[in-house]
């Protein structure tokens, strides 16, 4: 499946004009964007929103950027999302600890629109892209979906169920329909998918439905509705 | 000069006076047969005449002998040959327990032609088949809604959406509300997921792979998956 954008973008910085300006570089680069004002609100708003990608300052009273990444490390959730540090510290010690707890990118404050949009972008093409794979048959989890179609025509053998699915042939259906009734056949009846479906002029498929094990007198019922019909 | 053979179907019967009328019935429509008495003799010509299709007379006294028959033939030779089920019996219990050990279908006796013209016809074709079958009726003013459900499983769940597989074939572009106990994992809820397919695919398996997208509007639904693959990772 492929990436798109709209990826979210959190950013974690006590200054305000700080937060406006990476806002708007990367809104203009096309990512949906979070802000919190401290790295306490950071961990509880990247824990419920599950951003892509965080963008982090480190000086910031109470807990620290630091304090952040070294509860991110620690927890299964975030240890996956990348952090982009953005700071004004342009020391190598800052550099190395940020870095050494995990920090993927650090760019020192001021910042140039380019920089930043361009890591972000890059950070958000090297993540590790989470998927879990069913390979196994038997563990693949059964999903069922809803299909609302509409009968088209009928005789005593079946019908022309038209739908936006073509089902596989031999397929048991229970379906459920007006039609029933209007053919006097309201016992239930087991349904059968006849033969392979044909694209119909509408765009969907014209899927034929066998009605099986009808007793003669239910036969000879639906056949005089139909005669009213013609 | 070569000529087309005609149809030709086997059948299992053990009362000639049903069998006689079966192969007059089948004649009329243009299809040639053979009756055989006992299940054995059944799955043996079956195997040497691979017939167009089979009729198997479920008698009422021995419907246990007749589900063998049909177990044996799914078991021996697979979902290939065509079973239709005929017999006295309207039972729901017998029709769902025929089709449940891989009848095809399932006629009620007496045998009408008419059904039987438009049941056959699935499988092979004749002038006289298709003169004899009854044709569809279009259903007064636009038609009826009919609902329905179908199954598949899901192969792969990441954060924009799910690979499934299905014998079903679904249209590019169409909506589906999947719903599904993993779903309920994900969300907390068993309310449906709306998908939309990006791309289906025919697999080497004969069924078909499809690709569908969670609403990329509905950052509720996505903020919910990513937080449970983090959590599962």
């Amino acid at each position: 499946m492929a990436k798109g954008k709209g990826e979210r973008i959190l950013i974690i910085d006590d200054d305000n004009a700080s937060r406006l300006i990476a806002r708007k570089m990367l809104e203009q680069a096309g990512y949906s964007v979070l802000e919190c004002e401290s790295a306490e609100q950071g961990l509880t708003t990247a824990l419920e929103e599950a951003p892509h990608l965080i963008v982090l300052d480190l000086v910031m009273p109470g807990k620290s950027g630091f304090d952040f990444l070294e509860e991110r490390r620690q927890s299964p959730q975030l240890s996956d999302i990348p952090v982009l540090v953005l700071s004004g510290n342009d020391d190598q010690q800052s550099i190395y600890r940020a870095r050494s707890l995990g920090a993927s990118e650090y760019v020192t404050k001021p910042v140039v629109a380019l920089t930043i949009t361009q890591k972000a972008r890059k950070l958000l093409h090297d993540r590790r892209f989470a998927v879990l794979d069913f390979e196994d048959e038997d563990s693949m989890p059964v999903a069922r979906f809803r299909v609302i179609g509409m009968v088209r025509s009928v005789n005593e053998a079946g019908f022309l169920l038209e739908a936006p699915v073509k089902i596989a042939t031999g397929t048991g259906v229970a379906v459920e329909s007006g039609l029933f009734e209007r053919i006097g056949c309201t016992d239930g009846v087991f349904l059968k998918i006849a033969g392979p479906a044909k694209l119909g002029a509408k765009g969907q498929y014209l899927n034929e439905v066998g009605m099986v094990g009808l007793a003669p007198k239910a036969i000879e019922k639906i056949r005089s509705v139909i005669r009213g019909w013609k | 000069m070569s000529s087309v053979a005609s149809p030709f179907a086997l059948v299992v019967e053990d009362d000639e006076m049903q069998s006689r009328l079966i192969a007059a019935v089948l004649r009329k429509l243009g299809i040639t047969s053979e009756i055989v008495t006992t299940g054995r003799e059944f799955i043996q010509r079956l195997k040497e005449t691979k017939p167009s299709f089979c009729l198997v007379d479920l008698n009422i006294e021995k419907l246990g002998v007749g589900f063998t028959v049909i177990e044996a033939v799914r078991k021996v030779l697979g979902s290939g040959p065509t079973l239709i089920v005929v017999s006295g019996n309207s039972d729901t219990t017998a029709i769902a327990h025929a089709l449940e050990l891989g009848a095809n279908d399932y006629l009620v006796k007496p045998i009408d032609r008419e059904m039987l013209a438009s049941k056959v016809v699935q499988y092979v074709s004749t002038p006289q088949l298709l003169d004899a079958r009854s044709s569809l009726v279009p259903l007064p003013g636009d038609g009826l809604q009919a609902v329905f459900e179908l199954e598949l499983a899901i192969r792969q769940i990441d954060e924009f959406g799910v690979k499934l597989k299905s014998p079903h074939f679904l249209l590019k572009g169409s909506i589906v509300q999947l719903s599904s106990p993993v779903f309920l994992d994900i969300f907390g809820n068993d309310e449906p997921v709306a998908l939309t397919v990006m791309a289906t695919s025919a697999q080497a398996d004969g069924l078909c792979g499809i690709e569908a997208e969670f609403d990329r509007n509905n950052e509720k639904v996505l903020v919910a998956v990513r937080k449970w693959l983090a959590k599962l990772s």
